[in-house]
Order: C-alpha cells, then sequence, then structure tokens
C-alpha cells in the first residue's frame, strides 16, 4: 500500500515536474521538487527507504527525459542514502532542517554535473555555473521545500504510512 | 526479514556497488545511440498521455491568466493597438518588398531548396527536462509518424534542434541552445563555417549559442545572420539559425567566437516541424 502511494507521488512529482514547472520558471531556473521528497523522506523514514526513493525517483528522471541513464539516479541515490544517515539523529519537526539538507544536497548535486560536464569535455567555468544555476536553484528549491516537506510529513503521520514497511 | 537485514548489515556496501552500477551506466548511455530501449519506450508510453493532457491544461491555465491581465489595459491597449495597425500596415508594405528581394537572394545564394516537399510532420511539444541542466524536451511524433534520428526540429523562426531519440509515438529533441548540441553553421554574408554549439552550460543561461572556429580574417560582425551550412551532418542547408550579437575572439583560441541569438524563442515553444536534409532519402 505504502510504496505505491510513494510510487504514486514520484510519478506525479515527474509528470508535474516537467509540465507545470516550465510555467513557473525565472530566468530559465526551476525549483527541483525530487530534492525535496528525496529529503524529507530522509529525515523522516531514513535508509534504505530514502535511497531507494532517490534511486526511482532519479531512474524514472532519467527514463523519461535524461542523455544518460543513470545520471540523476546516482545523484538522488547517494543525497537519499547520505542524509538518510541522520534519521533519528536530529529533531525534524523544525523547517530549517529540511531546507538546511536542501541546500546542500542542491550544491552536491550542482558539483556532480560540474564534474560530468567536465569529463564529458563540455566547455564550463564552475564559478559561472554556480552564480547561474546552482545559487538559483538552491534559492528557488528552499523556498518550495516548507511546502512540499509540510504536506510529506502530513501524509507520513496519516494512518495509511503509520506501519512502518521497510523493515519487519 | 532476511533480507531486509542482510540489506542493512552491508548498506555501505550495497550504496558503493550500485554507484558504481549506475556511473558505468551512465558513461555507457551517454554513447550516442539512436534507438530507445525497450523500457524508456514502455515508461513513455504509460507516462506521455498523462503528461500530454497536464501540459495542455497547464498552457490553458497559463494562457488564462495572461488574458485576464491583458483584459485590464485594454483601453490602453486600443489606442496603441489603432497605431500599431497603421505602422504594421507600412511595414506589411515594406515586407512585401523584402520578400520579392528575399525570394530573389535566396535564388541567388543557391540554398532555396522547396522546404515543403522535406517536411516530415507537424508535432506538438509535450514536455521539457526537468533539471536546470540540459535543454531537451519530447514532441507528440515518433517513429509511426516518419520521425527519425538526427531530423531537424524547427519552427518559422528558424532552427529549433535535432531529433536525439525516438520512440514508437514520442521522440526527444536537443535543442540547439544545449550545452552538448554542436551544429555546422554558416555565416550568410560572409561565407564563413563554424561550429554552433549551445550556451546553456556555459553559465550563460540566457538562451544563446556560440558559433566557434570561425577564421581569423573573417568579417563576421554584429547583426549578420547564421544559418545551417548543411556540411556533414544531416540537417538541411539554409536553414536559419539566428544573428550574432557579439564577436570576440579569447586570447589562447587561434579563431574568432560569435555569440548567436537564436531566432527561436525556446521559452514559449509548443508547436513545432519535423524535417528531413534530402527528399530522396
Amino acid at each position: 500500500m505504502k510504496v505505491w502511494i510513494i510510487a504514486g507521488i514520484l510519478l506525479g512529482n515527474l509528470i508535474i515536474q516537467s509540465s507545470l514547472f516550465p510555467f513557473i520558471e525565472v530566468y530559465g531556473i526551476r525549483p527541483d521538487s525530487l530534492m525535496v521528497l528525496v529529503i524529507s523522506f530522509a529525515l523522516m523514514a531514513g535508509n534504505p527507504t530514502s535511497a531507494v526513493i532517490g534511486l526511482c525517483g532519479g531512474l524514472l528522471q532519467d527514463i523519461l527525459f535524461g542523455q544518460n541513464i543513470g545520471f540523476y539516479a546516482l545523484q538522488y541515490m547517494l543525497v537519499g542514502y547520505l542524509v538518510g544517515l541522520v534519521y533519528g539523529k536530529v529533531f525534524t519537526g523544525k523547517v530549517l532542517v529540511p531546507v538546511f539538507f536542501v541546500g546542500i544536497a542542491t550544491v552536491f548535486r550542482g558539483l556532480f554535473a560540474f564534474l560530468w560536464m567536465y569529463f564529458a569535455g563540455v566547455d564550463v567555468s564552475l564559478y559561472w555555473l554556480f552564480l547561474r544555476v546552482i545559487l538559483p536553484e538552491m534559492i528557488y528549491t528552499v523556498i518550495i521545500t516548507p511546502v512540499i516537506h509540510y504536506y510529506m510529513d502530513k501524509l507520513y503521520r496519516h494512518k495509511f504510512m503509520n506501519r512502518r514497511w521497510h523493515f519487519d | 526479514m532476511v533480507l531486509l537485514q542482510f540489506l542493512r548489515k552491508h548498506s555501505v556496501a550495497i550504496v558503493v556497488a550500485l554507484s558504481l552500477l549506475l556511473l558505468a551506466l551512465a558513461i555507457f548511455t551517454s554513447q550516442p545511440r539512436g534507438r530507445m530501449s525497450f523500457v524508456e519506450g514502455l515508461v513513455g508510453e504509460v507516462i506521455f498521455p498523462v503528461q500530454k493532457a497536464i501540459y495542455k491544461v497547464a498552457s490553458f491555465i497559463h494562457g488564462s491568466i495572461a488574458e485576464i491581465k491583458e483584459r485590464r489595459n485594454l483601453r490602453e491597449n486600443y489606442e496603441q493597438l489603432k497605431e500599431r495597425v497603421e505602422q504594421l500596415e507600412k511595414e506589411l508594405l515594406r515586407m512585401n518588398e523584402l520578400e520579392k528581394q528575399n525570394q530573389r537572394l535566396k535564388k541567388l545564394l543557391d540554398f532555396a531548396v522547396e522546404r515543403e516537399e522535406l517536411v516530415v510532420t507537424g508535432a506538438r511539444v509535450t514536455g521539457k527536462d526537468p533539471g536546470n541542466w540540459f535543454n531537451v524536451f519530447t514532441i507528440d511524433k515518433g517513429k509511426n509518424q516518419g520521425v527519425e534520428v538526427n531530423m531537424a526540429v524547427v519552427t518559422e523562426r528558424g532552427l529549433v534542434g535535432r531529433i536525439m531519440e525516438v520512440g514508437p509515438n514520442w521522440a526527444k529533441v536537443r535543442s540547439i541552445v544545449d550545452a552538448q548540441s554542436s551544429i555546422s553553421g554558416i555565416v550568410e554574408r560572409t561565407r564563413d563555417n563554424g561550429i554552433v554549439k549551445g550556451n546553456n552550460a556555459f553559465g550563460a543561461e540566457d538562451g544563446t549559442c556560440r558559433m566557434i572556429y570561425l577564421p581569423l580574417d573573417s568579417e563576421v560582425s554584429k547583426g549578420d545572420k547564421v544559418i545551417t551550412s548543411g556540411l556533414g551532418d544531416f540537417l538541411p542547408k539554409g536553414i536559419y539559425i539566428g544573428e550574432v550579437i557579439q564577436v570576440v575572439r579569447y586570447k589562447k583560441d587561434l579563431y574568432k567566437t560569435a555569440v548567436i541569438k537564436p531566432g527561436v524563442d525556446f521559452q514559449r515553444l509548443e508547436e513545432v516541424l519535423v524535417v528531413k536534409a534530402r527528399v530522396d532519402e
């Protein structure tokens, strides 16, 4: 049951991201809602749930739009796994916690993309990339984080999701 | 459960192994390939109709909001528009003149092929790459409508990009502003050949391209038009790409670089045409 709900959320997110987000983009920058979802689940459920969510969400994105299968999947899986490690160690009630991790993870993802491009021989400057893409994306994503996190938190406390489905 | 215990015990090893696997997969799939894999096609077939519907609804909402804003300034607009009509009528006369001149010039320049025969199909844009990093979008026509890899995608305002992958009823297009796109172009006035590359990972997320490998003695200047050269690749000759807005020479380079503003508005792309390079193919 819960697995299907999460799968539905990921699928819905992908559809919204690719069809609705082009209309809210600012100077070509769109927020990364998948990142918020992965972080939310990492803080609420920990591993291996969040790593699997990151992997599946990234893989979906790869398959539909990516040019390199595994590119997004790897990034989101690592984010899900690494943030999932702090599960249970931090107090997740405060909205600043997901905001903090989303910020860090967006920069991580940006650096990953930079390295990928660098080794693919694309002519990029990290400085400009940071100013024009990574930083704006971080700000925009951080802005939408509280909204998504609030609803995910509510959903997770809902009776459907009450029983932990990943172990026992 | 035993499986979950195993997973938790060796989580680091599993994550590392999966990471390496995904990295290998990403590198492997970054090599150019035409056909989509079976899974890609399947997932696309499932999501695609929903996506198309939502994109339509979103376009509609977006349009409606814009319309309401428009109505507020209706009166003002009316006066402005009246003036504008007069202007445009004058413009039209001039344009007709230019049109004729253009046709003559085209013949002169020898790239006026019958474009209509080249058109394979019209298509609607159904979705864009969710990330900020690449400029790839999907269209609603595919193999079943005769679309093939490397065909050119255009609008009436110029070249949009090139078909990257083809599914049964949909296809991925890599736009010319994508950092990984490179096409062979020619400056219309000076006949200089060069390679037009996308700028979108260059730090300049402003939807421009840059044309590199222009000879040092090239007289290319601001305002020159750039068209496809038809050399080497699969694009038809003479499709408008954009206008030169700046010419620079980086110190270490042995060539000039021109910054190009594409004719196509990549922020608002709804309908496109797919064209093939030659009629006899």
